[in-house]
């Protein structure tokens, strides 16, 4: 069954607006439905004073009283194919790239036991809210340079959706990582993901790249 | 001034296919075959030196009828057919801003030079030989215990050739560095995928090959 679901996009200070645009409109394009697009301004004053990776955690402030489920996009996420039919569930997410997670299992049994998603993309209901509600809390608390979860906001949203719902896990696809080793997945990637590069800026110019190849374009298999 | 060998060095690939994918679109936008460089095809002293330090024995791995080689590393993607190259001695596009001002603050002979040039790309006429020959010098007295901070092979060879010749400087669409030219790239020619890290150049290189294959970009 296809789920509803209201894209979202948190794109705080975007470096380069036209990518924000052109990620959205290819999402739409693909998906058939608009992004919703978070800039600073949108954000109420608490969630400004937070570490940027943590304003996440207002996700639910952002969309109208009736949206059921949010999608999720960090805006270095470039909607390669269209996504599948999403399950109804509380929160579904695709595994984070290997050894990556496996680094986060050695020092967490709950994600040794249940797996790592990276936060990156993701689909929660809004019985997650709660959820949610717990990482503004710990959003709040933490010192803006605090990696006490050793990733920001991943882990301890790891945490608080492994211990309140569980995660339904999504194929890889959803969510390539472009610093991974598995570049057989790209192949067949439905979002690519291009975080965590040596380079800050060349995650920039190779999504302007693709700009001009691909506009809003689907691709073929 | 549109004669010259495409020459790749492929020390060691990870990932075969995307070697065979590099050489096959550079030949189908371009009109010519890439001659490609592996590990066996090097003289003994060569294999032994750091690999990016290779490109030092071009020249002895090319027929003696070459007058031009057109070199690319194995991490730079063809995007669109090269437009005619000058007819220059050494030609070449110039490498990030940050990098040069370190050259500069790092070495003299820097100081007085517009550009410091990314070797990961570069047109060199067979009368530049002698650069590559103190290169390979170099290479074999020094190897990879090199003096030149993080650049491996690149600085020295800017010195060699910046010391002997004067080089013809493309415009960045020719050679768009991934961590550099966000402006350049949606007319480029060739990405090099330079700062996305040891594997993510695989993943990333992969995603353009399921999205090009061989194809032309649509314009």
């Amino acid at each position: 069954m296809a789920i509803d679901y209201t894209p979202v996009m948190l794109a705080l200070a975007h470096p380069y607006p036209e990518l924000e645009q052109w990620l959205a409109e290819r999402f739409e394009a693909l998906n058939g439905r608009c992004v919703r697009r978070v800039h600073f301004d949108d954000l109420p004053a608490a969630a400004k004073r937070v570490q940027p990776q943590y304003v996440k955690a207002w996700l639910w402030d952002f969309v109208p009283s009736t949206t059921t489920h949010v999608l999720f996009l960090d805006f270095d996420v470039l909607p390669v194919r269209a996504l599948p039919d999403l399950p109804d569930a509380p929160f579904v997410a695709a595994p984070d790239m290997q050894g990556f997670a496996e680094r986060r299992a050695l020092e967490y049994p709950t994600i040794a036991d249940c797996g790592y998603f990276n936060a990156g993309f993701f689909v929660a209901r809004r019985d997650t809210r709660p959820i949610f509600e717990q990482l503004k809390c710990f959003a709040v608390a933490q010192d803006s340079q605090d990696r006490t979860h050793g990733e920001f906001e991943q882990t301890t949203l790891n945490l608080l959706v492994q211990a309140g719902v569980g995660v339904t896990w999504l194929p890889y696809e959803c969510n390539v990582i472009a610093i991974s080793d598995n570049s057989e997945a790209a192949r067949t990637a439905i979002n690519m993901h291009m975080c965590g590069m040596s380079s800050t800026p060349a995650r920039w110019v190779i999504l302007n790249a693709l700009r001009s190849i691909l506009g809003v374009r689907t691709l073929n298999g | 001034m549109n004669d010259y060998l495409p020459v790749m060095l492929s020390v060691d690939h990870p990932h075969p296919e995307l070697e065979q994918w590099v050489a096959a679109r550079f030949e189908t936008l371009n009109g010519r075959a890439v001659t490609i460089i592996r590990k066996d095809d090097l003289p003994q002293e060569a294999q032994l030196c750091y690999p990016a330090y290779a490109k030092a024995w071009l020249w002895d791995v090319v027929p003696a009828t070459t007058e031009r080689i057109l070199f690319l590393d194995f991490d730079i993607v063809p995007l669109r057919k090269l437009p005619d190259l000058p007819a220059a001695l050494f030609a070449a596009v110039p490498d990030t801003p940050g990098y040069v001002d370190q050259m500069r603050a790092m070495y003299p002979h820097f100081a007085r030079t517009r550009h410091v040039f990314n070797a990961g790309f570069f047109v060199a006429h067979r009368d530049t030989r002698s650069c590559f020959e103190q290169l390979k010098s170099f290479a074999v007295v020094t190897g990879y215990n090199n003096p030149y901070g993080c650049t491996y092979e690149q600085t020295p060879l800017n010195h060699l050739i910046q010391s002997a010749f004067s080089v013809t400087w493309l415009p960045p669409e020719f050679h768009c560095l991934a961590h550099t030219h966000y402006a350049a790239v949606p007319n480029g020619y060739l990405l090099h995928l330079t700062g996305t890290g040891a594997t993510g150049r695989w993943v990333i290189m992969e995603l353009f090959r399921s999205i090009l294959g061989l194809d032309p970009i649509k314009e």
